[in-house]
């Protein structure tokens, strides 16, 4: 009984192991796995703001300025530019700049590479002469784009 | 009169904006490449995932290159020549929840004619329902669909024009302008050689567009018809006088025309942008300090080298027994007595002196009159035995 044992053992273990040979040879076909990931970008934290002043309110040439910051998250190089105009009441506008990150108009991420991080964006308004613009609300709407290139 | 204005002023200023959220949203994927035939309909997609609730507005912009080789977004004519006409968005607007995903789905219609690369940008936004108040900050993403045109594809052709020197805070740069005349856009290699009227190499510059340089780009690319300003710093001093500058362009892996032009750089020029210690070192004396051999009978003899570093011609007048009193020696002599070096020329000078008593000798420094545009300066002669 014992031998008979031992053999029905020995056949099964041969059996499997034969069979994990002929499925080697079965899957000696390489299989490529690929995968495409489409470039992706998302600001967040962005909120409208408004510009205020350390100097004398109202005072001619007195400078307005406010900022917000932003993270930007992209998987891959993105260009973000920023686009707008003087802030304007009617028919009056006063004279308004922009800036990203306290430089220019546009920035790129870091090319062949992810980017997670916090920027600043920047608006600042200098007032005319006390009777170059009229009192009132003075707002604009300014333009950040995200592209890929 | 002038209190009211600045109370109204300041508080309007001060009470602008109800700080709403700009919309919040991710896109993917931002750019989206296909290749099609004329007369064929291409389906494209691509999500929207709401990070905060809203509207979102979708629309077709057409592209152009801009000068600086930035893309800039213009509103489409109603032109067939308008690639955004050609684009139909199956779901422009819509409503978005907090972490829904939406797809968007469209189909981009190829014209008969069309052959070559195309691009057009589909500008997610959120839509406009805010008041406008303060700075009203709006974000798009522009998701690029670059469609390249099966048809039979022209030579690569260009043309390069307007080489020349930009001087910008006291730096010096070359620049000129590069259009892409085919129906694709191709990357641009673009190398230019400054050689002096002994045709040696003074300095190799790389052009690229700004676009190329802010993203560290390799190449610049250049798309069907647009005309780029390409620049790249001279970083070598570079002195007064006539240039030949050679511009290579590799554009698609094809070698263009070769580009020649003279360039002149002014004395105003050289005095922008050259580096201040280069502009000093007018003359260079080699070795700076000479070396005097001893000969018999209170004899010494060494030999220096001058080398004119200055844009400017530069006479140079040594001392002579005459001109100075020296109280060790009974004698010395410059070989030769003066002599005119043109810019980046260098001579050999030859020094003999007699002491008076052959056990004094020692290390005797002079110095020598330089006149340069009519201005005097004095190069100092150190020894050392």
């Amino acid at each position: 009984m014992k031998t008979i044992n031992k053999l029905l053992i020995a056949a099964t273990l041969g059996t499997a192991f034969v069979g994990q040979t002929y499925a080697a040879e079965l899957d000696s076909k390489n299989a490529t796995v690929s995968m495409s990931v489409g470039q992706f970008a998302s600001i967040t934290g962005l909120d409208d703001f408004v510009l205020s002043t350390l100097g004398s309110d109202g005072a001619a040439g007195a400078i307005y300025s406010g900022s917000d910051a932003y993270n930007l998250e992209s998987n891959a190089q993105v260009r973000v530019s920023l686009s707008g105009g003087n802030l304007t009441n009617g028919s009056d506008s006063v004279s308004t700049s922009y800036s990203l990150d306290g430089g220019g108009l546009t920035f790129d991420t870091t090319s062949d590479s992810v980017h997670n991080g916090s920027h600043t964006i920047a608006a600042s308004a200098t007032l005319g002469d006390i009777s170059a613009q009229k009192a009132g609300a003075y707002s604009t709407v300014i333009t950040l784009t995200v592209a890929s290139l | 009169m002038f209190k009211k204005h600045s109370l109204y002023v300041t508080l309007f200023f001060a009470l602008l904006s109800p700080y709403l959220l700009a919309g919040e949203y991710a896109v993917t994927p931002m750019m989206i490449e296909m290749a099609s035939t004329p007369k064929k309909t291409e389906q494209f997609s691509f999500q929207v995932f709401g990070k905060s609730a809203g509207s979102v507005n979708i629309s077709a912009w057409d592209m152009a290159q801009q000068v600086s080789g930035h893309m800039g977004f213009i509103l489409p004519e109603k032109s067939q020549k308008s690639l955004a006409s050609w684009v139909t968005i199956d779901n422009p607007n819509f409503s978005i929840k907090k972490d829904q995903q939406i797809n968007v789905t469209g189909t981009i219609t190829v014209p008969p004619w069309a052959n070559g690369s195309y691009h057009t940008a589909l500008m997610v936004e959120e839509a406009q329902g805010r008041d406008v108040k303060g700075v009203v900050v709006n974000v798009r993403y522009a998701v690029i669909l670059n469609i390249t045109v099966e048809g039979k594809r022209t030579r690569i052709k260009s043309t390069f024009r307007n080489l020349r020197l930009v001087e910008q805070d006291n730096k010096l740069y070359i620049t000129g302008r590069f259009k892409n005349l085919s129906n694709r856009d191709y990357r641009l290699s673009s190398k230019t050689q400054l050689r002096d009227s002994n045709n040696r190499l003074i300095s190799q510059i790389n052009l690229k567009t700004q676009s190329a340089w802010q993203r560290s780009d390799e190449l610049s690319r250049v798309f069907p018809g647009a005309e780029v300003e390409l620049f790249g710093l001279i970083e070598k001093a570079v002195n007064v006088g006539r240039y030949q500058a050679i511009v290579r362009n590799n554009f698609g892996d094809r070698h263009q025309p070769t580009f020649r032009s003279e360039m002149v750089i002014t004395d105003a020029i050289y005095a922008a942008t050259a580096p201040k210690a280069h502009q000093k070192s007018v003359l260079q004396l080699l070795p700076e300090q000479i070396k005097l051999k001893v000969r018999r009978n209170g004899h010494t003899s060494s030999t220096m080298v001058l080398v004119n570093h200055h844009p400017y011609a530069v006479d140079v007048t040594f001392p002579s027994d005459s001109s100075t009193s020296q109280t060790l020696l009974k004698k010395y002599r410059f070989t030769p007595a003066t002599l005119r070096l043109e810019p980046n020329e260098r001579r050999m000078v030859m020094l003999k002196q007699t002491f008076k008593k052959h056990d004094t000798i020692q290390a005797v420094n002079h110095r020598a009159e330089i006149l340069i545009n009519d201005q005097v300066e004095w190069l100092d002669i150190r020894a050392t035995l």
